[in-house]
């Protein structure tokens, strides 16, 4: 018996392509080729926090911010070392899995990146950035006093904190969401 | 499919006869499934060749565990769920029950037609979740219930309930029996 919606399907006017072996490894070099690219731009940018604060731990006369400097590069290292992690397991995908484990795969991927981007990208920063306040407050205090060290570095304090809280509580949102599918995807199967 | 690797026959060249047998039988329908996914004609192009190349890279690891046919579905739905998922993160999708509770065309001349037929078709599919929007896209291939398990990763008895209601809810939004 025919199925005249699966015929209808059948019968679309394509027309498909063939690529050739030549050009499938043209496309999958070009393609590796702008993943380098790209890798290339992220270590780039985190290298300029890197290049700063490493030319302050050795330059600055303060010891506090000389010890903040430190700090705040191995934090961004850790924060690469982070994302290099991620990207590799993302680049390890199984596309031929069932769809369904490879869907599950994705999101779980995606939620355990969000719900713990507290744990790689934002704490390893933390000790570098309160120490920087630390000696940011300890110099202003030396020259103008408890208040107005503290008026100095209140404002910076305040939005980093706003930025960090606001990061973490997106993500935490975002990762419960994806529990949600997973859940709902987990009673399909 | 043949699995059978001729005697002698280098790595690359196997890689090149499955993706060549691949695309001769199966490439209609990805280029199907690209269509189907991405309605601007040129993404859509684009995404065909995304799914050949991504099958192209993963049969350096095809072992015959599966049937080619097995192996190059799942590639190409994975590539083009990932694709979905990129293109549409705010588009409301909804099951095959939601979609069957749609109200079927009212409007005959807009249903007459196999073009018209085909795009309500194609936006209907584009509504749905990716495991139904893959279960509809392998059952109009005409695969049947174990082929579409093992695709999906489904047990047969549920992709038989999707097929199920895949059927009563095109036999209710498409009356394609009675075009000339």
């Amino acid at each position: 018996m025919t199925d005249p919606v699966r015929d209808l399907w059948a019968s679309q006017p394509i027309t498909p392509l063939r690529p050739s072996p030549e050009e499938l490894d043209r496309r999958a070099h070009r393609l590796d080729r702008r993943v380098r690219l790209r890798n290339a731009l992220e270590y780039g940018a985190g290298a300029i926090p890197i290049l700063v604060f490493g030319a302050m731990a050795i330059a600055h006369v303060e010891p506090l911010m000389r010890l903040a400097s430190v700090a705040i590069v191995l934090g961004v290292i850790v924060v690469m070392v982070g994302l290099h992690r991620r990207a590799g397991a993302s680049r390890a995908e199984d596309w031929a899995a069932p769809i369904l484990d490879h869907h599950r795969a994705q999101l779980v991927r995606q939620r355990d990146a969000l719900a713990s981007v507290w744990r790689w990208y934002l704490a390893p920063l933390v000790p570098g950035l309160a120490l920087l306040f630390a000696g940011v407050w300890r110099m202003v205090y030396e020259n103008a006093g408890a208040a107005a060290a503290t008026a100095r570095i209140a404002p910076p304090v305040l939005i980093a904190l706003v930025f960090f809280v606001g990061i973490h509580w997106l993500n935490r949102l975002g990762a419960r969401r994806l529990s949600r599918e997973i859940a709902a995807l987990d009673r399909q199967s | 499919m043949s699995r059978d690797n001729p005697p002698n026959e280098t790595p690359c060249a196997r890689r090149e006869r499955l993706h060549a047998e691949a695309a001769q039988t199966l490439g209609p329908a990805l280029a199907r499934l690209a269509r189907a996914v991405e309605r601007d004609p040129d993404r859509a192009r684009d995404l065909e060749q995304d799914i050949h190349l991504a099958l192209w890279r993963s049969l350096e690891t095809f072992t015959g565990d599966c049937a080619l046919a097995t192996w190059t579905y799942r590639v190409a739905h994975n590539v083009a769920a990932s694709h979905a998922v990129r293109g549409a993160r705010a588009a409301s999708l909804v099951g095959l029950d939601a979609v069957s509770e749609m109200p079927a065309s009212d409007d005959p001349e807009r249903a007459a037609g196999a073009a018209q037929a085909l795009d309500r078709l194609h936006a209907l599919i584009a509504r749905l979740t990716p495991a139904d929007r893959s279960v509809i896209l392998l059952y109009l291939e005409g695969l049947d219930a174990r082929q579409i398990g093992e695709i999906t990763g489904l047990t047969v008895n549920h992709v038989g309930v999707k097929v199920h209601r895949i059927k009563a809810m095109l036999a209710r939004q498409f009356t394609l029996g009675d075009q000339p």
